[in-house]
């Protein structure tokens, strides 16, 4: 086979044979981005049926997550965002040290906000960490759409955190 | 909806920055570069109105629309060139048809992803659009990070949104359109069959679609991918210019350039490594050498050099690249005004193997300070290359086929391409050096996503190898046998 022949055979294989690999080394070894890892989110209806907020989540989620998570570790109550003041409430807005959620409203400290904005770590007793080197998966769990007041539970499991909609851990325990 | 309109906003810039080239690059091309020409012009301005602190989305779009006519009506001076309106006007459709209809997916998918760096960048364009200047943004973010990415956000404020979700995916839409369009064009050119325009083009866009790291690319709200679409733009476009005897639109490569040497503080090095290579071809005049460096030469030195030097960090900074960044502007400018002088054209010819040196002395010198930095560099690289970085099977295929055709390829010209792609993974290293610490094993490692900066290059690359392996290996079998021997030699 001549040099030409060679590496257009080469070159046509080995994308062709990149490709089909990837398909395999994806969807078996790192499910990600390309193949949707979103375990729930908001609804098309609207519907705020499970939301999960990770590293790889989306603004509104990773929006959602970093509320609650606060909330939750100020000993306080959750109360669900509508879905248009989830719109109005972007992640932005928490970079201007400022988060409203329904009728709350708080001052966030620089700290405080960037540990919200990703760089949020537990030291395993609820608190917020102080660090901004490692991220934590966290996720909400709820089953809830409706908004006003949700009172939730905050789980550590393999150093991710969980969220959890009462009534739903209510339900799943029943 | 204002999404969508920025979206074709910036498009419209870049038809009216290429509508001098528009015969030249055909319908085809103004549709597959003019997003990504119109978002380097805005990039460049809103840096610029920026550090006058007059920075507003609408006046940094309305700006960049006027230097756009302006670059276009001096291109028109040149009396041989005239715009052909219906070639004009296909392309703009085409552009604004990609435009639109990328940004109606993008809005409806809702897939814009975030990680701790996309954060820094949105906090900037929130500064940015609240005061209008530098001022409020942190010193050691923006001289790390710099301004373009968030510049990018910014049009997010239009409507208050905070980010925008359609222009990252429009990037890597407008990459892949750009790849079709010149591997294409070159093809037609070299009169590969047309079964094999087609099995290389599905076969490249499938391994591209299948690699999970650059479909996160698309989604994702950084400037990775703006960058390695602008450096494939400006190479591919200055390459096609030098191979084609059409000199004369190199101008948009320079556009290209000079936004990508803000874009990241380690740009200016990745652009000498390619733009030498393209300085130091014999058949560029004087004229076309300080088209592709002079836009870089000049807003590197006023962006390094004079906007940012106040926000310089005192002590504890392990990377500060505003003077290094001033002097390779400066000296890319330099070496463009003298590489026609007969005296050097050894010189200049062996520019680019001394920049490849320099480079290696660079890193080696790094290596006998530090050699346990450059080893766990390595294999942090090499770990994520082959597992962590999301990038599946891409780097276990791509470099054999690298290799295999720099060494047996034919492509015309081909150390404007083959030079700059080996000084990037020689100075990947090196950047470890620069910011003070190894790189580390996971997927948003620094190096890792730097990886995607010449991914659309490398394929581009290897298509045009594989489109004129296509035509040697048929004309070869064509051949009478009495003539293989000059064939294999011509190979």
């Amino acid at each position: 086979m001549r040099s030409s022949a060679r590496l257009l055979a080469l070159i046509t294989g080995g994308f062709i044979l990149g490709s089909v690999a990837n398909l395999f080394w994806e969807t078996r070894v790192v499910p990600d981005v390309a193949h949707g890892e979103r375990i729930a989110v908001l609804r098309d209806d609207g519907r705020l049926v499970t939301l999960t907020g990770s590293t790889r989540s989306t603004p509104k989620e990773r929006f959602l997550a970093a509320t609650a998570l606060l909330e939750i570790a100020r000993g306080g109550t959750l109360r669900v965002p509508s879905e248009d003041s989830v719109d109005r409430y972007t992640v932005t807005r928490l970079a201007r040290m400022t988060v409203e959620v329904a009728d709350y409203r708080s001052e966030l400290t620089e700290t405080e906000a960037l540990h919200l904005l990703g760089f949020v770590r537990f030291d395993g007793r609820g608190q917020l960490g102080d660090s901004t080197s490692s991220a934590v998966e966290f996720y909400i769990i709820s089953s809830s759409n409706e908004p006003g007041p949700l009172s939730m539970s905050l789980l550590f499991h393999n150093g991710a955190a969980f969220i959890v909609d009462d009534d739903l851990m209510g339900e799943l325990r029943r | 909806m204002i999404h969508l309109m920025v979206a074709l906003w910036l498009t419209a810039i870049g038809v009216v920055a290429v509508a001098p080239a528009a015969n030249w690059l055909t319908p085809f091309g103004v549709g597959a570069v003019a997003p990504a020409v119109g978002s380097a012009i805005y990039v460049v301005v809103g840096a610029l109105l920026a550090a006058m602190d007059s920075f507003g989305v609408i006046s940094a779009l309305s700006a960049s629309t006027i230097v756009a006519a302006v670059v276009s009506a001096v291109i028109l001076r040149a009396p041989s060139i005239r715009i052909d309106a219906r070639r004009l006007a296909a392309g703009t459709l085409i552009a604004t048809s990609l435009a639109a209809s990328v940004s109606v997916l993008a809005l409806n998918i809702h897939a814009t992803r975030l990680t701790n760096d996309s954060f820094g960048y949105l906090r900037a364009a929130s500064s940015l659009e609240q005061t209008g200047g530098l001022e409020a943004l942190d010193n050691l973010q923006l001289v790390k990070q710099q301004l373009t990415v968030s510049l990018i956000q910014a049009t997010g404020w239009v409507d208050g949104t905070g980010y925008s979700p359609v222009l990252s995916p429009l990037f890597g839409a407008t990459t892949l359109a750009a790849i079709g369009w010149l591997a294409i064009r070159v093809m037609k050119r070299d009169r590969v069959p047309t079964r094999w325009q087609v099995a290389l083009l599905a076969a490249a866009g499938a391994l591209l679609l299948t690699t999970n790291r650059f479909v996160y690319n698309l989604t994702y709200v950084n400037g990775h991918l703006f960058l390695a679409m602008l450096l494939l733009i400006a190479v591919g476009l200055s390459w096609l210019a030098v191979t084609e005897g059409e000199h004369r639109f190199l101008y948009i490569a320079g556009i290209a350039f000079a936004a990508v040497a803000i874009t990241r503080a380690e740009s200016l090095m990745v652009i000498a490594l390619f733009m030498i290579p393209i300085i130091s071809t014999q058949q560029l005049t004087l004229r076309d050498r300080l088209v592709v460096t002079l836009p870089t030469a000049i807003v590197s030195a006023t962006w390094f050099g004079l906007v940012l030097r106040p926000h310089l960090p005192g002590s504890g900074v392990g990377f500060t690249p505003l003077f290094g960044n001033v002097a390779i502007a400066v000296l890319l400018a330099v070496f463009a005004s003298i590489a026609g002088v007969p005296r050097l054209r050894r010189v200049v010819r062996m520019a680019p193997w001394l920049t490849l040196g320099g480079a290696f002395l660079l890193l080696a010198y790094h290596i006998q300070s530090d050699p346990q930095l450059l080893l766990t560099s390595m294999n942090s690289m090499a770990v994520n290359a082959a597992y962590w970085g999301f990038w599946g099977f891409f780097w276990y295929i791509i470099p054999p086929l690298l290799i295999a055709t720099i060494v047996i390829g034919n492509v015309d010209e081909d150390r404007l391409w083959n030079l700059g792609i080996a000084g990037f993974f020689l100075t990947l290293p090196l950047t470890g050096y620069l910011r003070g610490s190894a790189f580390r094993v996971g997927s948003g490692d620094s190096a890792n996503r730097m990886l995607m900066h010449v991914v659309p290059l490398l394929i581009l690359y290897l298509l045009l190898a594989a489109g004129r392996a296509s035509i040697n290996g048929n004309r070869q079998d064509d051949a009478p046998a009495a003539t293989d021997a000059v064939a294999e030699s011509a190979d």
